[in-house]
């Protein structure tokens, strides 16, 4: 039988240590660019401000990317530990890309970001330039690695269930490599993390402005961060919409929760901008629409419709009654492997196989499920329809504000205005928040509007985790809690104390070691 | 500067380091890792999982059947 305390605790626990691990994330991202383009500003020009402006973000860069590893590690850990299920069934694909990641990416960008920091006097301009260049460029092939991997679990291409080895099994490497959703997640996310790195910089930035310190450094770099921010801030809505139309494409219920739709729309659908989603009711009141938008961004048409969750459990209700004859002809397929018929009948239900899994939530045998089991299973296809929807909304917003602030820093640094508009690094400065909410909570729409698969359309969340006591999860969840907020604690001090010191107050880097006392 | 003496004291730091590291590892592995936390999964395991009958004795079979997961 299938725990689910240790179903709920092991999601949490993924949850928790994910969300974590993002906040150091997409700051590793922004700030390895942003440091390119300084530095690539020093070779051109030869003033060593623009060194020094190198120079002071890395060390920010360097505290951040520590963290990022220290507690990306940790997650695949739980693939072993938390989710022995899960990877069973789907190591053979997403483990090939996680492996990748950390013998390619990884070991490129650890190995370049020491020469980064140890190599300014011993490398010429160019070839440091290069070595910091190679560090982003690291960056983001590991972010591209891992978001394959996570792109194959919201639409899997290029793989097929063995009923033999009861596992998924690779078919096409370039399907799963040129999948469309990990293209459109790759750029997405990338650019999010630029965004973050650019307001980070501008935050910061902004204080230094405010308090009249470092301010030859605060105004180029604010002139940086917002150029860079501008154009990657207009990329996220852009590169976002694409994202929402494969969506559209693939997941139609997540999609439909977003949109809080109970109901089919006559095509093109509207956009709701505001509402109050009513899951008892099944209903959304006050619903404020745009008309037309959802048709447009959803399916890039005007006579596609744009399916409700009503209709859409429908659809889920006929693929759990054919998922149930793939259970049977699996079972039969077990039983005798040469079974000709029931490998036909499975061939032709295989796609339902998942569907026909969900029914083990409520029922030992889905051959034996009730129409009312059934229809229980196909409701839980439908993921939380206000969390999604809200977190959309807050996302998405955010998402404009950045474009406004950065435009009005653009305009601003242009015109050599900042320090005259103190109003201005006053809200950039409390802007410094608000990328990473914005970033948490686009995951949570990705990851949130998967449930109830945890490989979407093929296996259920409950039935990937390990069957380990959830004594051992608790243990480990409490362990995380503490061991991250020490981090925490640890992270903010040395970025609040190098930033407090500034970049005058940096000193030679890296530090003189630490003579001790009967060698002074 | 004396190099020989930061260069030892350098060492010292790091062997302590190192001892934590190994020392904090095994901990780890002896709580989360060691055998007795290992729950194996195989395709016995996974048949139990989903409900299916165990593998009748594995011989020459038919390719495996299916097709591309169809999206909703």
């Amino acid at each position: 039988m299938i725990d689910f305390a240790v179903v709920n605790l092991s999601r949490l626990q993924f949850a928790l240590t994910a969300l974590y691990h993002f906040l150091f994330v997409p700051l590793t991202l922004g700030l390895s660019m942003i440091i390119v383009i300084m530095e690539a500003v020093y070779v051109m020009t030869g003033r060593e401000i623009w060194k020094r402006m190198t120079r002071f973000w890395g060390v920010l860069f360097g505290i951040n990317f520590a963290m990022g590893v220290a507690t990306g590690i940790t997650m695949e850990f739980q693939f072993g530990t938390n989710w022995a299920y899960y990877s069973h069934y789907v190591g053979d694909i997403v483990g090939a890309w996680l492996a990748i990641e950390g013998l390619v990416a990884f070991f490129l960008e650890a190995t370049f970001v020491g020469l980064f920091f140890f190599g300014w006097e011993r490398l010429s301009r160019v070839g440091h330039l290069v070595v910091t260049a190679l560090v982003a460029f690291g960056s983001s092939l590991s972010a591209l690695l891992i978001l394959i991997a996570n792109a194959w679990m919201q639409h899997p291409v290029g793989a097929q269930f063995n009923p033999q080895t009861m596992r998924m099994e690779l078919l096409s490497f370039g399907q799963v490599l040129f999948n469309p959703v990990a293209q459109a997640k790759f750029v997405h996310t990338v650019a999010a993390g630029y965004v973050v790195g650019s307001v980070f910089v501008l935050a910061v930035s902004a204080w230094y402005l405010l308090r009249g310190r470092n301010v030859e450094i605060a105004q180029r770099s604010m002139a940086v961060a917002a150029s860079f921010g501008l154009a990657c801030a207009l990329s996220v809505v852009v590169l976002g919409d694409e994202s929402g139309y494969l969506a559209g494409e693939n997941q139609k219920m997540k999609i439909a929760a977003i949109e809080a739709e109970w109901r089919t729309e006559a095509p093109p659908a509207g956009f709701t901008i505001f509402g109050f989603p009513d899951v008892q009711a099944r209903t959304t009141h006050a619903q404020l629409k745009v008309p037309w938008v959802l048709g447009l961004i959803a399916t890039r048409s005007v006579d596609q419709p744009v399916l409700g969750i009503l209709d859409l459990v429908s659809r889920a209700r006929v693929r759990i009654r054919s998922g149930v004859e793939a259970h049977a002809a699996l079972q039969a397929l077990r039983a005798n492997p040469a079974d000709t018929v029931a490998q036909a009948r499975f061939a032709a239900h295989q796609g339902d196989l998942g569907y026909g899994l969900l029914l083990l939530r409520y029922v030992s045998d889905p051959s034996a499920a009730t129409p009312r089991q059934i229809e229980e299973a196909a409701w839980s296809t439908v993921p939380n329809v206000p969390v999604l929807f809200w977190s959309f909304r807050v996302m998405v917003g955010l998402g404009l504000f950045f474009i406004l602030l950065f435009a009005t820093a653009f305009y601003l640094s242009a015109r050599h205005r900042f320090e005259e508009n103190r109003w201005f690094l006053r809200i950039a400065f409390l802007s410094l928040p608000l990328p990473w909410i914005a970033a948490e909570l686009g995951w949570i729409v990705a990851e949130y509007g998967r449930q109830p698969w945890s490989v979407d359309g093929l296996l259920p969340t409950f039935l990937a985790v390990s069957a380990t006591p959830a004594t051992n999860v608790w243990v480990s969840l409490i362990g995380f809690v503490v061991f991250y907020s020490a981090l925490a604690v640890v992270d903010v001090y040395l970025l609040v104390r190098m930033i407090r010191r500034g970049p005058d107050g940096l000193g030679y880097w890296p530090p003189e070691p630490r003579l001790p006392v009967s060698v002074q | 500067m004396n190099h020989r003496g930061w260069r030892a004291a350098l060492r010292r730091e790091l062997a302590w380091l190192m001892w934590l590291k190994v020392a904090a590892l095994a901990l780890l592995w002896w709580l989360f890792f060691s055998p007795a936390h290992r729950s194996p999964v195989d395709q016995e395991a996974a048949s139990r999982r989903f409900a299916v009958a165990p593998a009748a004795l594995i011989g020459p079979t038919a390719a495996p059947s299916g097709r591309e997961s169809t999206r909703d």
